[in-house]
């Protein structure tokens, strides 16, 4: 008597059934699930923004400070920008950037019984470039300009704001500002003091962007900021001390058709003089002939140094492993200043300080040699995307 | 001798016996597809409402909410600010209609600036908007009021597109919204918790909602425990912080006992299909008993007899359980409108989108067909084991040894019957027990059919003698010849007829408390609310609509409720509590309420509750433990947590969570809440409500408001009760439908194994006429017994889920209603079942040729 | 007991087929016959040949294909089922190889099936019932179930039945065919005595040419034909 035998048939035939089975409830899962997944989008950036309705950059701006510090919401878009460098007693150097952008959504506010309701969209990007450890740390935020979450004040002082992260003055006159930022990892507490009064960008803070009318912006820099605090990487402090340079910039639309981005650079030399020159670069890989630079001397006059004596020579590149974007890395820069040529060599002090956010830059500090030395910052945009109707 | 040869005898007698083998498959086919339909509808409905409560709540692992006055805005800007959490978003949410259909939708007011790592849904979707660009959707949504977004299956139920234009309306507001964009979701949790939702920006949801400041709940990510800390040191009085899954499963367990009875009826269809495989097993045995006695005769041992009817069994159930499977994942489809139907009156909002058929549905429908199938099948098996090779040549009664399987199968009833009694005993309130006496019990009551048949057979045998001469007297005697197949085909159809007597009487009498409760409560003339499903929407009314209502001629006096949620700190596992605020001595709105218990006279019932006390319903109290020795309870205020005390349980069959009575001024004091959720009024002796009813609906004609009679809201009251009992009642027939297949089977086995005795009769002179009444009469004893074996074992089932059942499910007790007709029409149904079951039978032996019927084999 | 001479039972050219797997089997092919009353007549044949069918035929159990029965004047195949099964219950008494008692059924209930299927239970019939029993020794076994009996005795109750409500025809189809010798003989003299005490006419379907012997006619059949012969000397 064999246990080897079984019914084949019959297995064979209840095998066929639950294999017939299974085969129909699988038809009827897989029939039930969604035949193609859609990608996530969720880019609250667009490329084409509607500009009516808002003030535009056309006539000389009558400037007063500390007003001007404080938000102008008839233009569309405005930012606080602080770049700087900063070192430790031993000598251990970094590097941050701290900008709140303001977006309005709209010209005008409606009236709304929530305290939720807003017309500006603020933007924050936060970095610190940590040049011994060779890392470079970012973060970028949102909020809306409401409910106290994220916004720009004059009255009582000037103060702009997104969720923690600060900017405020210390004074009525807002000589002196601090800031306060906490990401990720890493942190700052800074005090700035300024050296140098407002200087105005382009003719007399009227920075003409294209040739169009009313593609400016209205421009004015704190070249040189004392500064010194508290750098804070993962739980470790540092004291620190150094320069910084706020920029500052209000406008609508400020980027003709064809302009794809911009190099800028914000230079502060030992000798007391701070240098800011840049090109707007076009599909055409010719330069905005409109857009300028400025001197501005150890104590305090300006210079607007119009972009014929200006020529930026990238003198390397770099690509990021990140977006893939080639940036130029590493510059001689040549100004002609009354006829005296200065001849400047910059140079990354990280070649990584790509930010990557809802826009792809590259902002970092810089070395600089050549004629005179110092430190700085570099902006690089349109190298990833055009930068144009963007922030 | 082989195994082999053994299951090929087998294989030959399915192949012949081709009605056995359908009526097998469909027991296994009926009974698994009704346990996995019912799961698969239950299932599907607690995932749905699960996912889209999941999904809304995105990654959050936490969630500060507040009791009706909600969590205000300040706390989430302190925790973004002060205590730099960005894992925070705030939500405003409520229920909202869509103009046109009416369509409850879930309106959800975000900030997508902070959603970024919150809810998946939205970064998986797509945006799409009018011009395609997908940042414009969202920015609209953003700068222009009234614009939302919804998926694009809720758009093509509107009927919108991206641009149009389309109407949302709550109590206080109806405002045209522009669709901004619609979002396309690419998986099913996507799918489901964008099924009924609408998403705006949480500036216009406050607009529109009419809360400015308030927050409906702060979704927060918390992985360390230092910053869990500070988040609660930062909570003001009147927000709890809790986890969010916490949340989900309160909220999902609300609607448990009700599927849980479903799951049980369901089960019971499983057990009459076994039943039915018993019968058919028993009968392919005794038709084999010869081949299997020459099996035994020529050497086959008794492992192999088993082993060989086992494997039949077992084919057989691997077969049907499969087709079970995959039926009752269709039935499942049908089934799970009427579950959520019946889940949104009563518990919560729900909408499936897509069926769940879990491992566990499939395994559990799995295991209980092949429990079922070889179950009902081993004492067959065993049986066949018993025949020796002597006894099957010899031709001995097979019918002997049934005769002991009754005495066995009355003592085995016996055990089964003290058990489940026992277990009633127990000290526990779990549901999952209560089901199981009740089995227990019912198992034994039929254990004992077969003896009581063989008693009511003899003894109805003068008496049918006497009235249908000798097929009178043959019919009682061929039910007790047959006894291995009559007692089970009775024993089935008395128990799918006790369930239909017990769940009539347990419907009716329910019905009848709720008819007497209702008489009690409603005695005001006109009520005025809103449409909400389910216990978790709240409605807002402005209650300046007060002094409106009062101005309506013939009105004297107008009462008004809050209907809201709040936390009650002590019962984090149960969900919120349902707080209704009463602006009225309760005893005036209704002078004839029943209280289970009072600490205070009748007449002092408001007394106390406007100094603070509160009273509470009797499933609320039983959820809670709540006596008249322990009786308080702590709710969380504005002002913190507040200890009420319990001043009287009253009767309630409105909910079966139950509700906490508090008086209006008590409340206001402790909550920061405008509102109130309905409005009852009260009218002079001399004005018709129904002019009143027409007046107060002119005056609210815009705010979506329903004005309803005390009838109307009476014959609602009922249609949402008999909504919730049609699931109960169509099982009810599915179990009925398999003990009709039961009995038909097992009068089929009855017949054909009568083949040869009616045969003879016919060659002796049995006419055609004569052989059908003989039929009948069969039949119609079987039927008439089985329905009056019912009564008693449905009574007592009744009974079980009045006093056990329905108490641990919903915490409601009730009167014990026995409606007569109910009783006379279960003993008809098992009647003409029997009837009904007997024609195909009877026409087919008739058809037999007595010649054929009689030829020696 | 008369004298009437024409014949009581009359097959004429009767042909009965069977259909096995769509091939006509021929069981009786145009078989005629004629009986008279009180006539003990054997069917001899082997198995299969076709002896239970003409039993059947006769009965009204089964219908032939082709040619009449007449019994005693009524055109059996010009009847209905419910007219032949009404002429069966009244004027045939059938009795059976495997003795076909009604399980259900006491033995007094058994002899009175028939006339209690005609609804013609009297009196008189009681006492001839009885009788009857008493006649084939089972008077004290009458509330007995059939399978309490032996072989033999459920055999004489059937015998008992056959004859109770007093049929012209009694047909018997191999009654002793699963009894041994002795009980054989009983049964098989109890038949004869109890048919020729009334006069009634006897067809008996058997393989057993002692049996055989004493009948009045024996017919043979064979290969669907029939063939008759008179037996010399009816032996009492």
């Amino acid at each position: 008597m064999s246990r080897r035998y079984v019914n084949y048939k019959v297995l064979l035939f209840g095998l066929v059934v639950i294999g017939v089975s299974i085969l129909l409830i699988g038809v009827l899962w897989v029939s039930t699930r969604p035949s193609q997944p859609i990608g996530a989008d969720t880019a609250i950036l667009p490329s084409a923004f509607n500009t009516d309705g808002f003030a535009r950059a056309i006539d000389p701006w009558l400037w007063e400070f500390p007003r001007d510090h404080g938000p102008h919401p008839a233009f569309q878009s405005e930012w606080w920008y602080y770049t700087g460098n900063l070192t430790t007693a031993s000598g251990r150097r970094f590097g941050f950037q701290f900008t709140i952008f303001r977006r309005a959504l709209l010209p005008e506010r409606r009236n709304s019984k929530s305290e939720w309701y807003s017309n500006q969209i603020y933007m924050a990007h936060f970095t610190v470039s940590d040049i011994a450890a060779g890392t470079f740390y970012q973060e970028e935020r949102f909020s809306r300009g409401a409910a106290d979450l994220a916004g720009a004040e004059i009255s009582p002082r000037f103060r702009v704001w997104l969720d923690d992260w600060s900017v405020q003055a210390s004074d009525d006159s807002a000589a002196t500002m601090s800031i306060h930022a906490k990401a990720d990892g890493y942190a700052i507490e800074l005090v700035l003091t300024q050296v140098k009064g407002p200087a105005l960008q382009g003719v007399g803070g009227l920075s003409q962007k294209g040739p169009e009318i009313g593609n400016a912006s209205y421009y004015y820099s704190l070249t040189r900021l004392a500064t010194e605090g508290t750098v804070i990487i993962g739980g470790e402090e540092f004291s620190v001390d150094g320069t910084s340079w706020m920029d500052r910039e209000f406008g609508t639309s400020a980027l003709s058709e064809g302009a794809v981005g911009w190099d800028w650079f914000a230079l502060q030399l030992s000798d007391g003089r701070d240098l800011m020159v840049g090109q707007i670069r076009s599909e055409d890989d010719s330069t905005e002939p409109a857009f300028g630079g400025l001197l501005v001397s150890a104590d305090g006059q300006t210079r607007y140094l119009p972009a014929d004596v200006i020529t930026i020579t990238p003198r390397g590149t770099w690509q990021s492993k990140h977006s893939g974007a080639t940036y130029p890395a590493g510059w001689e820069i040549a100004v002609t200043i009354d006829s005296t040529p200065l001849r400047l060599l910059l140079e990354p002090l990280l070649a990584d300080q790509e930010v990557r956010g809802s826009v792809t830059y590259w902002e970092g500090a810089v070395r600089v040699s050549g004629d005179a030395t110092g430190y700085g910052y570099a902006e690089l945009t349109g190298y990833a995307q055009p930068i144009r109707g963007m922030f | 001798m082989a195994i082999t040869v053994v299951s090929r005898l087998a294989y030959r007698a399915l192949q012949r016996r081709l009605l056995q083998s359908a009526l097998f498959l469909f027991s296994i086919v009926a009974g698994v597809a009704l346990v996995v339909g019912v799961d698969v509808a239950a299932e599907s409905a607690r995932r749905a409402f699960a996912l889209s409560t999941a999904s809304l709540q995105g990654n959050a692992t936490h969630e500060i909410v507040g009791g009706p006055s909600g969590v205000p805005t300040s706390l989430y800007r302190r925790l973004r600010t002060n205590l730099g959490i960005r894992t925070a978003a705030p939500v405003v949410q409520s229920t909202v209609r869509e103009g046109a259909s009416g369509l409850a939708l879930t309106l959800m007011g975000i900030d997508p600036f902070a959603e970024t790592q919150m809810r998946q849904f939205l970064a998986d979707a797509a945006v799409s908007g009018a011009t395609g660009v997908s940042g414009q959707a969202l920015l609209r949504l953003l700068a222009e009021p009234n614009t939302v977004l919804v998926s694009e299956s809720v758009a093509a139920r509107l009927g919108v597109e991206p641009g149009d234009t389309f109407e949302l309306f709550t109590t206080q507001n109806r405002e045209t919204f522009t669709l901004a964009g619609t979002i396309r979701p690419w998986n099913d949790l996507s799918r489901q918790a964008l099924a009924a939702l609408v998403i705006a920006d949480i500036a216009t949801a406050q607009e529109f909602l009419d809360t400015p400041h308030v927050l409906t709940r702060i979704d927060l990510i918390l992985t360390d425990a230092q910053t869990l800390l500070e988040v609660r040191e930062a909570l003001p009085p009147g927000v709890a912080l809790r986890p969010a899954e916490s949340n989900r499963q309160t909220l999902a367990q609300l609607s448990d006992s009700f599927t849980l009875n479903l799951q049980a009826l369901s089960l019971l269809a499983l057990v009459v299909g076994m039943f039915l495989i018993y019968n058919i097993m028993s009968f392919s045995v005794v038709q084999r008993r010869v081949q299997i006695g020459m099996l035994r005769a020529i050497g086959a041992t008794r492992r192999q007899i088993l082993a060989s009817i086992l494997l039949e069994a077992l084919v057989f159930g691997v077969v049907g359980t499969f087709l079970g499977v995959a039926a009752g994942y269709f039935l499942g489809g049908f089934l799970v409108g009427a579950v959520t139907r019946t889940i949104t009156d009563l518990y919560y909002r729900v909408e499936v989108q897509v069926l769940t058929l879990s491992t566990f549905t499939v395994a559990k429908g799995v295991a209980t067909g092949l429990i079922a199938s070889l179950g009902a099948a081993l004492l067959p098996a065993i049986g066949a084991t018993r025949v020796t090779a002597a006894s099957a040549l010899r031709s001995v009664d097979a019918e002997q040894t049934t005769r002991t399987h009754v005495d066995l199968a009355a003592a085995a009833g016996l055990v089964v019957l003290a058990a489940g009694f026992g277990l009633t005993q127990l000290q526990t309130r779990s549901l999952f027990f209560g089901l199981g006496a009740l089995f227990l019990i019912l198992m034994g009551c039929i254990l004992f059919t077969p003896a009581a048949l063989l008693l009511a057979m003899r003894s109805v045998q003068p008496v049918s003698g006497l009235l249908f001469g000798t097929l009178g007297r043959i019919a009682p005697r061929a039910i007790v010849r047959s006894l291995s197949r009559t007692g089970v085909a009775v024993a089935a159809l008395a128990l799918a007829v006790s369930v239909i007597v017990g769940v009539s009487v347990m419907i009716a009498s329910f019905r009848g408390t709720v008819t007497e409760w209702l008489d009690g409560a409603l005695t005001a003339d006109v009520f005025i609310s809103a449409p909400a499903s389910g216990l978790l929407e709240t409605i807002n009314i402005d209650p300046s609509l007060t002094t409106l209502l009062q101005e309506v001629p013939g009105v004297t006096h107008v009462a008004t409720a809050r209907d809201v949620p709040v936390l009650a700190p002590d019962y984090p596992q149960l969900p919120p509590v349902n707080l209704v605020a009463i602006s009225t001595n309760p005893q005036q709105v209704s002078p004839s309420r029943r209280f289970v218990w009072l600490a205070v006279e009748q007449d002092e019932v408001w007394e106390a509750m406007q100094a603070g006390a509160i009273i509470v319903t009797e499933s609320f109290a039983y959820r809670r433990r709540i006596t008249a020795e322990d009786y308080a309870l702590t709710l969380l205020t504005d002002q913190g947590p507040r200890t009420f005390p319990i001043v009287g349980v009253f009767y309630h069959y409105g909910t079966d969570q139950g509700i906490v009575l508090m008086a209006d001024s008590v409340y206001r004091d402790l909550y920061a809440d405008p509102w109130v959720s309905s409005f009852v009024l009260f009218v002079t002796p001399e004005t018709s409500s129904e002019s009143v009813v027409e007046n107060v609906r002119r005056l609210v004609a815009d705010q979506g408001l329903v004005v309803q009679g005390t009838r109307a809201l009476r014959t609602e009251v009922f249609a949402i009760f008999d909504r919730a009992f049609n699931i109960t009642a169509a099982l009810r027939s599915l179990v009925a439908i398999v003990a009709f297949i039961g009995i038909l089977s097992a009068l089929m086995a009855l017949q054909l194994d009568q083949k040869r005795t009616l045969g003879t009769m016919r060659a002796l002179g049995l006419t055609a006429g004569q052989l059908w009444r003989l039929t009948f009469l069969v039949t119609g004893l079987m039927g008439l017994a089985a329905g009056l074996f019912a009564l008693p074992i449905g009574l007592l089932l009744a009974k079980l889920l009045i006093d056990v059942i329905n108490v641990r499910a919903f915490g409601w007790t009730f009167a014990y209603i026995v409606p007569a007709g109910s009783l006379l029409q279960a003993v008809l149904i098992a009647m003409v079942a029997a009837l009904l079951a007997g024609i195909y039978p009877a026409w087919r032996v008739s058809r037999l040729a007595p010649a054929e019927a009689i030829r020696n084999e | 007991m008369s004298n009437d001479q024409s014949p009581f039972v009359t097959l004429s050219d009767i042909s009965k087929y069977y259909y096995d797997h769509g091939e006509q089997r021929v069981v009786l092919n145009k078989v005629s016959l004629e009986v008279k009353r009180g006539e003990f007549v054997a069917v001899l044949g082997s198995s299969g040949s076709g002896k239970t069918t003409l039993l059947h035929l006769i009965g009204g159990i089964d219908t032939p294909d082709d040619g009449s029965i007449v019994i005693d004047g009524s055109e059996l195949t010009s009847f209905n089922d419910s007219a032949r099964t009404r002429f069966r219950r009244r004027h045939v008494g059938m009795i059976f190889q495997l003795f076909n008692l009604i399980p259900t059924l006491t033995v007094w209930e058994n002899v009175l099936l028939p006339a209690e299927l005609e609804g013609a239970v009297t009196a008189k019939l009681r006492n001839q019932a009885a009788a009857l029993l008493e006649r084939v020794g089972l008077s004290d076994r009458r509330n007995t179930f059939p399978d309490r009996l032996s072989g033999g005795e459920q055999q004489r109750v059937a015998i008992a039945r056959a004859l109770a409500h007093q049929p012209l025809l009694v047909l018997a189809d191999e009654p002793t065919g699963n009894l041994d010798a002795e009980n054989s003989a009983r049964v098989l003299s109890l038949l004869l005595e109890l048919t020729r005490e009334a006069g009634r006419t006897l067809m008996m379907a058997t393989h057993d040419h002692e049996i055989a012997r004493q009948a009045s006619h024996i017919c043979r059949l064979h290969g669907g034909a029939m063939t008759t012969q008179p037996v010399a000397a009816p032996v009492p």
